[in-house]
């Protein structure tokens, strides 16, 4: 909190500075405006932003998003992940939003959040699961991230270094838009490089409690970190997963642990096998010719 | 279309499973029955080779390879498709550089990635197809607006997704979010992202 106002005071500082320097009075006039705006988009940036602003954004994101993995062309598989997206969902504090899942064309075991309530399942992970309550484990995970903002805060606070980098040689008109596409930009870079460790462990841990609210296998989300923990490590599909995310038997053991005898009371739950086989089956009939 | 058998085979002998092999990797204690307030047979060091026999909840039923001790464990101290020597081997490594669970985890991935490399290779790619998305494709690609509002499109109302849950007899119940300390005791290294 304190550095974040410093960084403001800071930056005021050095507008004033810009703008008593200037010369001309047209131009003088002129960068006012766009400095005053420029002002307000990073604080906005710093302070934090609506739930309204938050979705618009995360739209903007799932665009970027889906230029590089495209959607997976089957109507019936899409309704199914998202209906039970939904439902994992309405067990979290942000029930609220209206949630979208999307499986994409991407052979790499590996899935996303955008902010908003935007999430993203490739057809490499979906393939390597046995169950829906294995599906709900994940999904629950990624809507972690979406109710702890995680990704949002990632991208604001490298938007106000960015914006901040930027400021003394830009001092360009900026308006709400040139705020926005500073946050987007510095989204794909956050998606690149991987979240913090904290904000995974984070996830996975709040993430159990959502799929086991939804009344499915507690352990699911372990039995899927066990999968991936099993694949050749120098598999092609996981190169991506491996370098945005803490190492996978670093994140089995410590989420047991936490899980500890919590959720024993629920171990009876169902897994929902059938159905979820269904849809991988014809996902898998679908890329068989590869 | 014949490949898939054998796709879905691969990732299922990865997991514990009824009367498969396994090896502690993590200090284990050995209960009579599967509950913590259970009476404690001893304390399963890591590396320690095992028969699961029976999964109930969080527990397992295991027995020692080379002993007589037999009764339950919390199923994820144990992994299997990776022996006890290597298991010990990667511990050794661990300790003697970074320490900690999380440097066990790091070497056990190591491990497999050796150790199962040949029989993953060939099925995978053959069944998933091309190489994964990488940090490039995501920094250079266009935004596809068409696709957002595409996948906008795929609404599903509260009310919908409960009638297919209750389909599948899933309940939703009030469980309540793990408590933690401020500071976890497992940090291990921090340096991953």
């Amino acid at each position: 909190m304190i550095s974040k106002r410093l960084q403001r005071a800071v930056l005021s500082a050095a507008l004033t500075a810009m703008v008593m320097l200037s010369g001309q009075s047209s131009a003088f006039e002129l960068n006012l405006n766009a400095l005053s705006d420029l002002v307000k988009n990073v604080d906005t940036a710093v302070s934090g932003i609506s739930e309204e602003k938050e979705i618009k954004l995360g739209k903007e994101v799932a665009a970027s998003l889906l230029g590089a993995m495209p959607l997976v062309d089957n109507d019936e598989l899409q309704k199914y992940l998202n209906t039970v997206g939904v439902w994992v969902a309405q067990q979290s504090k942000r029930n609220n939003l209206d949630w979208r899942f999307a499986l994409v064309d991407d052979a790499g075991v590996n899935a996303f959040a955008a902010p908003g309530g935007y999430i993203f399942v490739t057809r490499g992970l979906f393939s390597i699961l046995n169950s829906e309550a294995e599906l709900a484990g994940v999904l629950g995970h990624e809507i972690a991230h979406v109710v702890r903002k995680h990704h949002l805060d990632a991208m604001q606070s490298a938007a106000q270094r960015q914006v901040a980098g930027d400021l003394l040689l830009t001092l360009a008109d900026s308006d709400d838009r040139e705020a926005m596409n500073a946050l987007v930009s510095a989204g794909t870079k956050i998606y690149a490089r991987g979240l913090d460790r904290e904000d995974e462990i984070e996830a996975d841990r709040i993430g159990v409690v959502y799929a086991t609210r939804a009344g499915y296998h507690p352990f699911s989300l372990l039995d899927v970190l066990t999968t991936i923990d099993s694949m050749a490590k120098d598999s092609e599909h996981l190169a991506f997963f491996t370098a945005t995310h803490p190492p996978t038997g670093e994140r089995i053991n410590i989420l047991d642990q936490l899980m500890g005898s919590h959720f024993d009371t629920y171990a009876d739950q169902p897994v929902v096998r059938e159905r979820f086989v269904t849809a991988r089956e014809k996902l898998l009939a679908m890329y068989s010719a590869e | 279309m014949r490949s898939i058998p054998v796709f879905i085979l691969c990732f299922a002998i990865a997991i514990p499973a009824f009367a498969s092999d396994a090896t502690i990797v993590r200090k284990s204690r050995l209960f009579e029955t599967p509950s913590f307030t259970g009476e404690i047979v001893t304390e399963l060091p890591i590396g320690t080779e095992v028969t699961s026999t029976e999964r109930k909840g969080g527990w397992a039923r295991i027995q020692v390879k080379e002993g007589t001790d037999r009764g339950w464990i919390r199923a994820y101290t144990m992994r299997s498709g990776v022996s006890g020597e290597q298991v010990k081997q990667a511990t050794v490594t661990t300790n003697s550089s970074s320490g900690g669970l999380a440097g066990i985890g790091r070497s056990l991935a190591n491990l497999f990635g050796t150790s199962n490399r040949n029989e993953n290779e060939g099925n995978l790619t053959t069944t998933v197809g091309v190489r994964g998305l990488s940090a490039e494709q995501i920094e250079s690609a266009k935004p596809d607006s068409k696709a957002a509002e595409k996948m906008i499109s795929y609404q599903v109302t509260p009310k919908q997704s409960k009638s297919f849950a209750k389909k599948a007899g899933l309940k939703s119940n009030k469980l309540k979010q793990i408590k933690i300390k401020e500071k976890t005791s497992d940090a291990g290294d921090s340096n991953d992202k």
